[in-house]
């Protein structure tokens, strides 16, 4: 019975999707996490977007193309095991006109570890500040769950499953929306510091009114601590 | 040649004068290496597991369903390790690799440790840590098959067999806050604590 009202909504998702944008591309991105001292942390992580396809077409040039690169720095303190108070800065490189976009981030994060699981939350607020645009406040939830694909942890040389799905709360100039995200990914543990992942990533933004957009991206990522 | 024997490394005249430092060095590496837990298991099919461990506790637990086996290094060695939840509690059964028995862990609540076993337990944490957080406990048995499988089954039993406390925590010390693995006794008395090394968990945040 409680697979009801998920199937609706999936169902809905589906039915409006003839009368939204769609979009498939690519996006790989490293990120590197830097200790500094027992607490403190700095995360840096790098993002390319590039659209292989998209409908309708709203470009000018072509049908597919680079997107956008993304540059993020949060500096992390541990206030707990497993517990992380940050903030942060992103800098994102638009193609379509070259301009910049900024943003500051604000977070929290928690995991937990159960016999062959591993959980994490992330709350996050946003604010992004771009060129003749009112700055656009978010509100974020994400969850993230890791499974290891043999024994009860993920050990170096093993594969593992990683699942996120986020909720993202937007306001902009008094009007408010929400966009949802997906990901499932298999990721490969080179070592406890060093990990690979490909998987897919299903976003769906402007759900509330008209302007829906649903975008599928390949992800790619690397993920090194030192 | 690249290959050089023992014997003209450690003839070498620099070896040779700091020997003793050497030593010292390496057991320091082992000791500091030691006090870290390690683990490393994988999965099992129970067809590849060896018959006397599968029928000791395919026996003890005819109706469970689900019977998962691991095999697992750790610095001590290799064992293979049945979990079975039953009851809303976890059995860890642990056998060498000729499947001889080693022992039954038991996952606990603390009120539901002797009264004096807790506040031995209590007393130690307070008097080492700033603050603590307990997040498992296990009771760990060692000792004769047919007596383990009593106390599994929840029967009296007469003969001698150990009873020690597993607990992971978080702690703070001098405002570091880390996870451990302690090991009490029977009584509750401090035996030994490792600290648990967490995995880098960058990729489930960013």
């Amino acid at each position: 019975m409680r697979a009801v009202p998920l199937l609706t909504i999936l169902l809905l998702v589906i039915a409006q999707s003839g009368f939204a944008q769609n979009r498939f591309g690519i996006m790989p991105q490293i990120s590197t996490n830097f200790r500094i001292g027992e607490s403190w942390k700095i995360n840096s992580k790098f993002e390319n977007r590039f659209i292989l396809y998209q409908y309708p077409f709203e470009g000018t040039v072509r049908r597919a193309a680079y997107e956008r690169s993304d540059l993020e720095f949060v500096v992390t303190r541990s206030i707990g095991p497993l517990k992380n108070l940050g903030a942060g800065y992103l800098v994102r490189r638009i193609d379509k006109d070259g301009s910049f976009l900024h943003r500051s981030i604000q977070q929290y994060s928690l995991s937990q570890e159960f016999t062959s699981l591993l959980l994490s939350h992330r709350f996050r607020t946003d604010q992004t500040f771009e060129k003749n645009e009112a700055v656009q406040f978010r509100l974020r939830y994400r969850i993230s769950i890791e499974k290891p694909l043999n024994g009860l942890q993920v050990d170096p040389d093993e594969f593992y499953l990683k699942v996120n799905n986020e909720y993202l709360g937007i306001l902009k100039s008094g009007k408010g929306n929400m966009e949802i995200r997906l990901l499932a990914s298999v990721g490969y543990n080179l070592s406890e510091s060093n990990q690979i992942e490909a998987g897919l990533d299903y976003r769906v933004e402007n759900i509330i009114g008209r302007g829906k957009k649903n975008l599928l991206l390949i992800t790619v990522g690397w993920y090194d601590s030192f | 040649m690249l290959l050089i024997t023992c014997n003209e490394i450690f003839n070498k005249p620099w070896v040779m004068k700091h020997r003793l430092l050497l030593i010292i060095l390496y057991l320091i590496v082992n000791v500091v290496h030691a006090q870290n837990k390690f683990e490393r298991e994988s999965r099992m099919r129970s067809s590849e597991v060896i018959a006397k461990a599968r029928t000791y506790v395919e026996n003890l637990f005819p109706k469970s369903k689900k019977i998962k086996w691991y095999w697992e290094e750790n610095l001590q060695g290799v064992s293979i390790e049945a979990k079975i939840n039953e009851n809303k509690k976890t059995y860890s059964i642990k056998f060498d690799t000729l499947g001889a028995l080693h022992d039954v862990e038991l996952t606990q609540k603390f009120l539901e440790l002797a009264i004096d076993v807790q506040q031995n337990i209590t007393n130690y944490f307070q008097n080492q840590y700033d603050r603590y957080k307990i997040r498992k406990i296990q009771i760990q048995w060692i000792g004769d098959p047919d007596v383990l499988r009593s106390l599994i089954k929840k029967e009296e039993t007469n003969k001698k067999y150990t009873t020690r406390y597993e607990i992971e925590f978080s702690g703070r010390k001098n405002k570091d806050l880390e996870s451990y693995e302690s090991l009490f006794d029977d009584g509750g008395k401090h035996m030994e604590t490792k600290q648990i090394i967490t995995r880098n968990l960058n990729h489930l945040i960013y």
